[in-house]
């Protein structure tokens, strides 16, 4: 027996293309526009806030500055395909995520000057990302790199 | 194709604004898609429907 497809499948040249076509067009569907630099970031600015997505095939990670429009967004796109909700960001795209200061660690070259000024890091080597990943942490090894409380501060001026 | 540079900006950007980051995923993401090409495939053997 011979089947004529009407929707992609796994395995089809196809396949990823069209899930990409879909999908933009869903999320643009939305209000959101699809950035021309990049194809898979797309961002909605509002004068009430803003919101952004990049997609990664299947991987979706969300931000903006308020919660109700990126729970809208994430509504939208249960709506339409079947999500799993992942909550908060752990990994995506090769960079783990353990929380917001160890990106910032792991991202040392994007970070304005004056905060590793005043952190007293200005000497401190920078690493490629993402890490190298079979570096094993343990709990036991090196020292603290930074101390909590003043990354607290920072983040609380 | 996903380019590394865009994911580092975005999350740096989200960090530094002190955004929340959360993530979701498509599940059987590649059955979602609508071909426009005619395309037919043989019944897989074994395959009862």
């Amino acid at each position: 027996m011979v089947c004529h497809l009407r929707k992609s499948l796994y395995g089809l040249k196809q396949s990823p293309r069209v899930w990409f076509e879909k999908f933009s067009n869903v999320v643009q569907q939305f209000g959101i526009t699809r950035c021309e630099a990049d194809h898979s970031v797309f961002y909605q600015h509002l004068s009430v806030g803003c919101v952004y997505l990049i997609v990664y095939v299947d991987d979706i990670v969300l931000t903006g500055s308020n919660n109700h429009d990126i729970s809208q967004l994430k509504q939208h796109l249960c709506h339409h395909f079947q999500t799993k909700d992942l909550g908060k960001l752990r990994y995506f795209s090769g960079i783990e995520v353990a929380s917001p200061m160890m990106v910032l660690l792991y991202l040392r070259e994007s970070i304005p000057w004056i905060f590793w000024r005043k952190l007293g890091l200005m000497s401190s080597k920078s690493v490629d990302t993402p890490m190298d990943p079979n570096t094993k942490l343990l709990p036991n090894q090196g020292g603290l790199y930074l101390i909590l409380s003043s990354i607290k501060d920072w983040l609380g001026n | 194709m996903t380019k590394m540079a865009s994911v580092r900006l975005f999350i740096v950007m989200a960090t530094l604004q002190q955004w929340p980051l959360y993530q979701l995923d498509v599940k059987n993401v590649f059955l979602n898609g609508d071909l426009q090409e005619e395309i037919y495939m043989e019944q897989p053997p074994g395959f009862v429907a």
